[in-house]
């Protein structure tokens, strides 16, 4: 049986696709970048730490409604708050020192997961996208330079490419979905966004402008996040998107209301520090860097 | 057959990311607003009703919604809010009835504790 040339073209594509995964999966990495972004979300959990300290006292006064996100996960006392936060606010320090990285970085995790999936008034999307990034930089071997086990040499000196590209993907994808979730008729119709907003801002405004201003920051937030979640793996993009990327957090931080900012605060940070991991080169067929 | 090994692993653990990252945000894509575990940060805005308590002698209080929550998200479920009449009942045991107002000029329901 002849082949067409349909089928060579296939054949060498689907061949140079499992290549490229199979250097993914092989490859390594300098661990210096990882190691950066393991201090700052290292740092930025062991903040949040002390805002959900906040919020699971307020949790835990019996004036408050509990609104259990798992029917069967075990409900936490009053008396087991501080332990948990110490729990939590211990593994932090430690996976940002590099110290026992991967089982700090398990058990901090493990005690973000838990708050997560608490109650309702304990969910955040930030508090989730903190738990996978954890969870990646334990896989990528963040704790491979710049750090207490890097310096005692009890692990490899560098990062998986693998975990880097799921990196990758997730800055990706948190994006790419903030985007699809906002395309319905009342975000698009400004009202969303207006709900959101400081409403000291918006009464500062002229009547006249408004209307206008919500829907070009609702709009115009729907355009950032779908070609940040594009340009990002583009070199010749890159520059210019992380520049719309901190503009974007900036001004999410600026317009939203007082109550929110801390934790707007948290996911900007999560997110911008996120961006070195595209400015990490990836293990390509000739040794070359992957752009 | 280590390194096939580690190499397996590393493939099971990408796709589970994967789902994480890709499949579960999409599938969420296809119900209510907003949905936890889907990115959808912003994407819709619950108003909180507003809510009065009547007590046996007759007094009524405007309830300040934010006493009775953690952390009041933007973006709750609504239905969370079908739960608190009942919860302000059995806090306070004068409370006989509780006025609720989902919406502004809106219809007024009154939940009669029991």
């Amino acid at each position: 049986m002849s082949l067409t040339h349909a089928d060579v073209v296939t054949q060498r594509a689907e061949s140079s696709a499992r290549a490229a995964v199979a250097r993914l999966l092989r490859g390594g990495v300098d661990a210096r970048p990882l190691a950066v972004l393991r201090i700052v979300i290292g740092a930025t959990a062991f903040v949040r730490a002390l805002v959900a300290y906040g919020i699971l006292e307020r949790l835990s006064r019996p004036t408050t409604i509990r609104l259990p996100y798992v029917p069967w996960l075990p409900q936490l006392g009053p008396a087991g708050i501080p332990w948990l936060v110490a729990l939590w606010a211990g593994a932090a320090l430690l996976f940002t020192c590099g110290c026992w990285t991967r089982t700090a970085g398990v058990v901090l995790a493990a005690a973000m997961s838990y708050v997560l999936l608490l109650d309702e008034q304990t969910y955040s999307n930030h508090l989730y996208l903190l738990v996978l990034v954890v969870l990646l930089l334990v896989l990528a071997n963040a704790g491979g330079a710049l750090g207490v086990d890097a310096r005692r040499g009890r692990v490899r000196p560098h990062a998986e490419a693998y975990a880097v590209w799921l990196l990758r993907t997730q800055v990706s994808a948190t994006y790419a979905f903030a985007a699809l979730a906002k395309l319905n008729p009342v975000y698009l119709s400004g009202a969303t966004l207006a709900g959101y907003m400081s409403a000291d801002l918006l009464v500062a405004l002229p009547e006249a402008m408004r209307l206008p201003f919500v829907l070009a920051c609702s709009w115009g937030t729907i355009a950032l996040e779908l070609g940040l979640a594009v340009a990002l793996w583009s070199a010749r993009w890159r520059r210019v998107a992380v520049a719309a990327g901190v503009a974007l957090h900036v001004g999410m931080v600026a317009l939203l209301p007082p109550a929110a900012r801390m934790q707007l605060a948290i996911f900007a940070v999560e997110m911008v520090t996120l961006y070195v991991v595209f400015f990490v080169p990836l293990p390509s067929r000739a040794g070359a860097d992957v752009e | 057959m280590r390194l096939v090994s580690a190499l397996l692993l590393r493939a099971a653990l990408a796709v589970g990311f994967l789902t994480l990252q890709i499949v579960v945000p999409t599938w969420l894509l296809f119900g209510a607003r907003p949905a936890r575990f889907g990115w959808q940060m912003f994407a819709a805005h619950t108003r909180a009703p507003a809510y009065v308590v009547e007590r046996a002698d007759g007094s009524r209080t405007l309830v300040d919604v934010d006493d009775y929550f953690a952390f009041r998200r933007g973006d709750l479920d609504p239905a969370v809010f079908d739960r608190l009449p009942a919860h302000l009942c059995a806090l306070e045991p004068s409370v006989v009835t509780v006025y609720e107002q989902r919406v502004p000029q809106g219809a007024i329901e009154a939940h009669a504790c029991r």
